[in-house]
């Protein structure tokens, strides 16, 4: 998408991502374990990977050059 | 290369283009904002109250003040915007780099765009990917009833 954002003409102000939640268990349950292994991973992935962070993403881009495509 | 997002929010995308419109000046009677995908008007009020006038355009108008425009066609109309809000839309359009090229076409010189999208990059996305093979928000029934053919 940013590809597409750029390819356009505008130029990135910001990109933030959105809605970021809770990886741990909220309650204790039967899923408990499934939950908390998928909390690990989830957390190695965020670890490793800032875009992971969130259910969605933002850009916010500006055109430049007054011109349209 | 993409870039590293500048921050991980909690808030949601209403909140994010609230808090960003209430610190974008605004000049009260000129600037213009078009609100792509209006659906029930979630965002006129902050709009306004940010100081933009609102034009909402949807696919499928589901108020009589929203003017129906398909983003993968030219806008018809003479007015230019200073900012167009396109709010988990993109994910909806057949053909996506023609819809922003539409929209550029209708931004001012300096004109900005705020976008939203779902994550496909999500950590519990990726996790959900492992065991059922799709992305969340990328699901067999987000594609059926929700019309989300595209992201990256």
């Amino acid at each position: 998408m940013l590809k597409l954002v750029l390819d356009c003409g505008l130029k990135l102000e910001r990109y933030v991502t959105l809605d970021r939640d809770e990886v741990k268990p909220k309650a204790l349950g039967l899923m408990t374990p499934v939950l908390a292994v998928e909390g690990l991973i989830r957390s190695a992935i965020e670890m490793r990977d800032p875009t992971a962070r969130g259910m969605s993403y933002a850009f916010v881009a500006r055109l430049d050059t007054g011109e349209a495509v | 290369m993409m870039p590293v997002p500048e921050a991980a929010l909690a808030e949601d995308r209403y909140a994010f283009v609230r808090d960003y419109l209430a610190r974008l000046p605004a000049a009260p009677g000129e600037s213009v904002l078009f609100d792509v995908g209006a659906g029930a008007l979630p965002m006129r009020e902050h709009v306004e109250k940010a100081g933009y006038a609102w034009f909402g355009f949807d696919l499928h108008p589901k108020s009589p003040e929203v003017v129906e425009w398909d983003i993968n066609t030219r806008f018809e109309g003479d007015q230019r915007a200073d900012v167009v809000l396109l709010m988990d839309v993109i994910e909806h359009t057949y053909n996506p780099g023609l819809a922003m090229e539409n929209i550029v076409r209708v931004l001012k010189p300096g004109g900005r765009i705020i976008m939203t999208m779902p994550n496909p990059k999500w950590s519990r996305a990726r996790t959900m990917h492992m065991y059922s093979g799709f992305l969340a928000c990328f699901t067999q029934h987000d594609l059926d009833v929700n019309h989300h053919v595209f992201t990256t």
